[in-house]
Parts: structure tokens; sequence; C-alpha cells
């Protein structure tokens, strides 16, 4: 039942919002040129998913944002162990963090396609950086807050070494682990789509950029929306593996948005 | 003599946020010795890749060595004032759109919170548009009010006003029933409501959500300058690259930089200044 209306209010109000667009193109406040009536943009969705190549274009944000996020948490999550429990690592790797964390990744695209050419690579590590240095920081941020009763605990009882990494270390942080990656997913792909946007001819931002240049008003939409649903898709999808992987975790339960 | 402590109080302030304590101003040498790797780690990039460009083991022309690039900086900052222009531009929207931001998001907030049934609607409304980037919003904003500046400001403004609006909502639904209702009894009804309960109320999350809002916007106008526009330091990044001027690249990009760590942990160290019972995270 809660589940029901939980629902209904996420739904609810889209279907208002539709509601008043269609008036608001209706009585010609919107100019219908450019702000279709729904029956067209949903046109726009049956063209798309049939004659069009949005399905191509999903699939290459995806993978392009798959690649560039496993990698990003597989070095990130290292690196953020290594940052917060060694002084050394922490020194030496600090100045690069702290300094590129804050500057806007798009910004480093143009110097990117020098260093790699344009193509495929530029928008990989304009992504994957994003999503590195959220992990880095948010994850490097709760190492250094872990419980030291759970540590001492845990030396005492013998890990050490790797077996300290991997027995007590990483499953005291695997909730903030999942908290940074939900947040680094999103600006992941917010990132990928500009990218996209900027300077690729293929995925997701493409498909709007070119959609929006020929003036396939019906397709800009249809792209628009597409990118919301895959935004929180992705999102659903990792609560889901957290919820499934750390279910003793009860941060998840009031969490939901 | 900016040049040699301006690195060293933005870290020092980094540390202090980290750690939550305040400690008196150290002097540069007993920074050094305290973050040694911390100084030499930029350092030693920095003579790698001096070496590599200037013995040709990378490009120099696409990869000036940077003694080159400070050269050009200094010289670029000091006599064209057009690359001011391009900077003041950049802040100037970046002040613009922030401007936006807290404006219309406190507002948009503030009715969310007070209407219970209608926000409810407005708030899950708002929630899916939120991992939408602003850039995709470019199209529909000049359909409206075409390719123009205004176009530019509403459309980075986008994820800046989401967030402000969160960070509004979350802060007054927490504020305590009682100052709620104390506010009542004595009588504040409307603005004064606002303005004496609601708002000092929800600082405590509005702050923080402008700080992320702040630098949501540097990112939002250096993409937008990037597409659409022929001023500003995302059109020199942008243009610079086209045409292979790279060195301006670099300088821009440098600027750039400079204005994150200023949005970030400049904000911070001014925030704790301000309120340092309120500690604040090392990260927005």
């Amino acid at each position: 039942m809660t589940a029901v209306r939980s629902w209904a209010w996420r739904i609810g109000p889209l279907l208002v919002a539709a509601l008043v667009w269609e008036l608001l193109v209706r009585t010609g406040v919107l100019d219908a040129q450019f702000f279709p009536p729904l029956h067209s943009i949903l046109q726009g969705f049956v063209e798309a998913f049939t004659a069009e190549r949005i399905y191509a274009d999903i699939a290459v944000t995806l993978q392009r944002l798959g690649i560039a996020f496993v990698v990003a948490a597989l070095l990130g999550i290292p690196l953020a162990i290594g940052i917060g429990r060694s002084q050394v690592i922490d020194g030496i790797s600090r100045p690069f963090v702290d300094t590129l964390y804050p500057v806007p990744k798009v910004a480093l695209l143009p110097m990117i396609i020098l260093l790699t050419g344009a193509g495929e690579v530029p928008l990989l590590l304009v992504t994957g950086l994003t999503a590195f240095l959220q992990i880095t920081i948010s994850v490097s941020g709760a190492v250094r807050s872990i419980d030291t009763t759970l540590l001492e605990a845990g030396s005492n009882f013998g890990a050490t070494g790797v077996r300290h990494i991997t027995r007590v270390v990483l499953p005291a942080l695997m909730p903030a682990i999942f908290s940074a990656l939900r947040t680094a997913l999103g600006l992941c792909l917010v990132t990928l789509i500009v990218v996209e946007f900027l300077s690729s001819r293929t995925g997701l931002g493409a498909f709007v950029a070119i959609s929006w240049q020929t003036l396939s008003v019906n397709l800009l939409y249809v792209g628009v929306l597409v990118t919301a649903v895959l935004g929180h898709g992705l999102n659903a999808l990792l609560r889901i593996i957290e919820r499934k992987s750390l279910p003793w975790n009860v941060s998840w339960a009031g969490a939901a948005p | 003599m900016t040049v040699t402590t301006g690195p060293a109080t933005t870290n020092e302030a980094t540390t202090d946020a980290a750690t939550g304590t305040r400690r008196p101003r150290r002097t540069t040498r007993g920074f050094i010795r305290r973050h040694w790797l911390s100084v030499l780690s930029p350092l030693v990039a920095l003579a790698l890749w001096e070496f590599a460009s200037r013995s040709g083991m990378v490009s120099p022309v696409l990869f000036p060595p940077p003694s080159a690039i400070a050269v050009h900086a200094v010289e670029v900052l000091t006599s064209e004032p057009e690359f001011g222009g391009h900077i003041w531009a950049t802040v100037r929207r970046l002040l613009l759109t922030a401007g936006i931001a807290a404006v219309a998001g406190i507002l948009v907030g503030t009715l969310i919170t007070v209407t219970r049934f209608v926000g409810t609607g407005v708030e899950n409304l708002l929630a899916f548009i939120f991992p939408v980037p602003s850039l995709l919003f470019l199209p529909m904003i000049t359909f409206l009010v075409g390719r123009t500046e205004t176009a530019l400001l509403l459309t980075a403004a986008v994820t800046p006003v989401l967030i402000m609006v969160n960070a509004t909502v979350f802060g007054m639904r927490q504020i305590d029933r009682s100052l709620v209702e104390a506010g009542r009894h004595y009588g504040a009804r409307g603005t004064r409501f606002f303005s004496g309960v609601l708002l000092p109320g929800a600082m405590a999350a509005i702050v923080p959500g402008f700080r992320v809002a702040l630098g949501f916007s540097l990112i939002t106008v250096v993409a937008l300058e990037m597409v659409m526009s022929e001023t500003g330091l995302g059109a020199v990044l942008w243009l610079s690259w086209r045409i292979l001027q790279v060195q301006d690249m670099y300088v821009a990009l440098l600027v750039v930089a400079i204005l994150g760590l200023l949005v970030t942990r400049g904000l911070n160290a001014v925030m704790d200044r301000l309120a340092p019972w309120q500690a604040t995270g090392n990260t927005p």
C-alpha cells in the first residue's frame, strides 16, 4: 500500500506537469513549433525507439559510463584507503587531488584531446577523472573516521597486512563506499553527457545536440527524458546492489529520495 | 611573496578544516617541515614536465614547459586587457548564476515547505529532472529567450537552483517543531515567519548547499561558455584549442583551477571565519 502511494507521488506530479505543458501549448503560450504537444513527443518516442538510432546511443553512453566508472572505482578505492592509512601516500597525492577536485573536469577536455587525440579516450578520461576524484575524496574521509575499536579488535585477533585491509578496513568502509559510488555515478553521467554534447557524434549527449542542430524538436525532448530515466535507473540499480550486498546496513532505508 | 604563501595558506586552511581545529598561523618553514611531501610532489611533477618538454620527449608546441606557461601567464595577465575581460566575464556569470540559484532556490524551497500537498508534487517533479545535466536544458531555454546571455545564465542555473531547493527544503523540515510553534505563538506570520523563523532555522543547511551550488555553477558556466559564448574562460579554452593557441589554453585552465579553489576552499575559509562554531567539512 505504501509502495503504491509512493509511486503515485512520483508519477502523479509528472502527469500533472504533462497536463500543464499540453495546456500551455494548446493555448499558444508556448510556441508549438518548439514546444510540441504531448502526442507529438510520444510520436518522437516511437520514432526514436523504432526508426532512430537511440538504442545505439544509449548503449554507447552506458558502455562509456561503465568503463570510466569501473576503472575509476578500482583505482580510487585503493588510493583512498592508502591516503587514509599512510601519511606518505597522503602527502604525495594530496596536492594533486585537492587541486584537481574543484576544477570543472569539462575544462580539462581540450587539454586531454591534445594529449590523446580526439576520439573515445578523452571522453573516458574526463568522465573517469570526475568519478575517480569524487570516490577518492569521499572514501579517504571515511577511512579516517573508521571506529578505532574495530581496528583494534581486528589487530588483536591477528588481522595484519592484506588481511587487515580485506577483513577489517574494507567491510567497515562498505557503506561509505556505496554512498561515494552513488554520488560519483551521478556526477559521472552528467559529465559524460556534457562531453558527448560538446565533442562527440555518438551517445545520448550527442543525440540531444544533433536533435537540436537539426531542429528535430520531438527527439530533443525524448533525449532529455531518457537521460533523466537513465540517471534514476542507475541510481536505483546501485541501491539494489547495496541492499543485496550489505543486508546489515540500514542507511538505505531512510535515505531514499 | 603572495606566490610563496598562496599555496601554503590554502593547504593550511584545508588541514584545519580536516582536523576541525584552528591553529595559529605558522611560518612557511614550519609548513614545509610538516608537509614536505606535499610540497615536493607537485614540484617533481612540474620538473618532469619541464624536462620532457625541453628535451622533446613530448611536443613542446602542444605541451610547452611550465616555465614558459608561467611567463606567458604573467604576460597575458598584465598586458592583455582582453584576457582580463574574459576572466571578468566568467566571474560575473558565476556570481549571477549563484545569485539566481540562491534567490530562486530559497524561494521555491520555502514554497515547497509551506504548501504541503502541491509542494511535495513539485519536489518530486524537481527530483525527476535532477540527474539531467543543466546543459541539456539549453535548447529549450534558447527556444524561449533566444541565444542570449540570459539563456546562458538561466541554463547554467538549473542544477544549482535544484541544489539550493533541496538544501532549503531539507533545512526547513529539520527545524525544531517547538521553535516553529514558538514563532507562531509570538505572532510571526507570512514574511516575518519566513525571515524570523524559517530562514534562520534552515541556514545551517542552506550555507553548505550554497557552497555546492557555487561549485556546480562554475562547472555549468564554463561548459556553456564552451558551447555558446565568445567570451569567458570556457570560450578561451575551446577556441584556443581549436586554433592551437595552446599557451592561452593553459593560462585559461590555470585561472579556472584557481577559481575552483577559491570557490570551494576559499569559501570554506571565509565560512570558518564567519561561523567558527559550525564545523565545515573538508569537501563540499
